[in-house]
């Protein structure tokens, strides 16, 4: 019977693998903060039961084969009867643990050098207070966070807004800083580091961060026309002379934070509510399961006892 | 978490002077600075703004009839103002992790967007009439 639980509750856990479209779709519509709260949330829970199941799986598929890695009293004919674990899924399992542990680290360390980086750099241009204006006929705006972060904004975007809506956009900005919604899109990128299958939902936080400091600019200024059109001018003067695209993906954000913005009728409790479901689903799944490693590991203690 | 605090912070009013200034071409007077901002504050409190900003040594100002017109030191000389313009590039242009280093404002547009952007603009034109900014660049972004 055991065998056959974990079995469906690594399903219910793998869940988290299929739920990322669903929930980014869901997301779209959901309240901002607590949107990029969960996906976030989910990419992680997902990321971390990938290498959980895995590297317990390995673990406990291996005591009859490396008896020496495991505690003395654990009896490996019981664990073998109730967790029996064909020695290709074990090597499949080590392998899978292994890899996804090294590509997570070999993220960590280009996001955080990547970091650096940008911070320094930043960190050396002229500043007044937390803004840096660039001399630029490009249309360019961005946050940096690290050492207080910086506001880079070039003349060019400056240009392109009124007044009202240049407010919006530092608004926009400087929440990306106070909220630090870094540490969410950097969560979401390792998480998709580790489980590739969590790419989409990268994608829905980044997206998610954006409406977030939509908000705040909104809360800046009061009107959303203002902060629509701010939006939507900052990215048509961008296609201006050139279409430097850096990111190397055209995003089509753009337009679903304007209809966000002026389409009230978009939120409601809803979506927050079944995006919260799909999100612990997976994490309940694959609590269950390490709970049942444990519950078998435990038995075959007392029984070899 | 969803952060309900007072979204105008002290320090918010002079970012958008210093943004404000940067904008226009040339040095700007309190009174021009005020109608930039396009929205109504008292003139006594954008000219403390500005003393503070001057006094900070973000701005500098020269006299203009009865009053002073203020520009942004920033870059002292042509040359370094384009090496900040070259560093900037540097930052955007490295590698692919820039996306979960920092935000664009906005992000790159395919043709299908900017069609639906540009209808989505003519549909919600409700903005208020666009305040004469003396900069003269209150226009859309340059075609």
């Amino acid at each position: 019977m055991r065998p056959a639980t974990v079995l469906i509750m690594s399903a219910l856990a793998l869940t988290g693998f299929g739920a990322g479209p669903f929930a980014v779709a869901l997301a779209r519509r959901a309240n901002p903060a607590l949107a990029t709260v969960l996906l976030t949330a989910l990419s992680i829970c997902v990321a971390g039961a990938t290498v959980a199941i895995a590297a317990l799986t390995a673990y406990v598929g291996s005591v009859g084969i490396l008896p020496a890695l495991h505690p003395a009293d654990w009896s490996a004919t019981e664990i073998e009867r109730d967790l029996p674990v064909p020695p290709v899924l074990t090597a499949a399992a080590a392998v899978l643990a292994v890899g996804v542990l090294v590509r997570g680290c070999v993220r960590l360390a280009a996001i955080s050098r990547q970091a650096r980086l940008t911070a320094t750099a930043v960190g050396a241009m002229p500043a007044a207070g937390k803004l840096v204006v660039v001399q630029s006929e490009r249309a360019h705006a961005f946050a940096v966070p690290g050492s207080g972060g910086r506001v880079v904004v070039s003349t060019g975007m400056l240009r392109a807004l009124t007044g009202p809506e240049r407010r919006a956009l530092l608004a926009h900005e400087l929440a990306h800083l106070t909220s630090s919604h870094h540490v969410f899109t950097q969560l979401a990128c390792l998480a998709a580091a580790i489980n590739p299958l969590m790419r989409p939902v990268s994608t829905g936080v980044d997206l998610a961060v954006e409406r977030w400091a939509d908000a705040a600019a909104l809360r800046a200024v009061g009107d959303p026309h203002v902060v629509a059109h701010a939006i939507g001018k900052a990215a048509l003067a961008q296609i201006g002379p050139t279409i430097h695209n850096s990111l190397g993906v055209a995003r089509n954000d753009v337009v679903v934070r304007i209809s966000c913005l002026l389409d009230a009728r978009r939120t409601s409790p809803w979506p927050t509510a079944v995006l919260a479901a799909a999100t612990i689903l997976p994490l309940a799944g694959a609590a269950f399961v390490v709970l049942q490693f444990h519950g078998v590991v435990e038995a075959s203690e007392l029984a070899g006892s | 978490m969803v952060g309900r605090r007072n979204p105008r912070p002290k320090g918010s009013l002079e970012l958008e002077i210093v943004a404000g200034i940067a904008a226009a071409d040339g040095p700007l007077t309190a009174a021009e600075v005020l109608s930039a901002l396009g929205r109504p504050l008292a003139y006594t409190t954008v000219l403390t703004t500005l003393t503070r900003l001057f006094e900070k040594q973000v701005l500098t100002r020269e006299p203009r009839g009865r009053a002073y017109a203020y520009r942004l030191v920033g870059n002292r000389t042509e040359a370094e103002a384009w090496l900040t313009a070259r560093e900037m590039q540097k930052v955007l242009d490295t590698g692919n992790d820039r996306a979960s280093v920092l935000t664009q404002f906005v992000g790159s547009l395919d043709e299908t967007s900017e069609q639906l952007l540009r209808e989505l603009l003519q549909r919600h034109p409700g903005l208020e009439p666009v305040t004469k900014s003396s900069s003269g660049h209150t226009d859309g972004p340059p075609e």
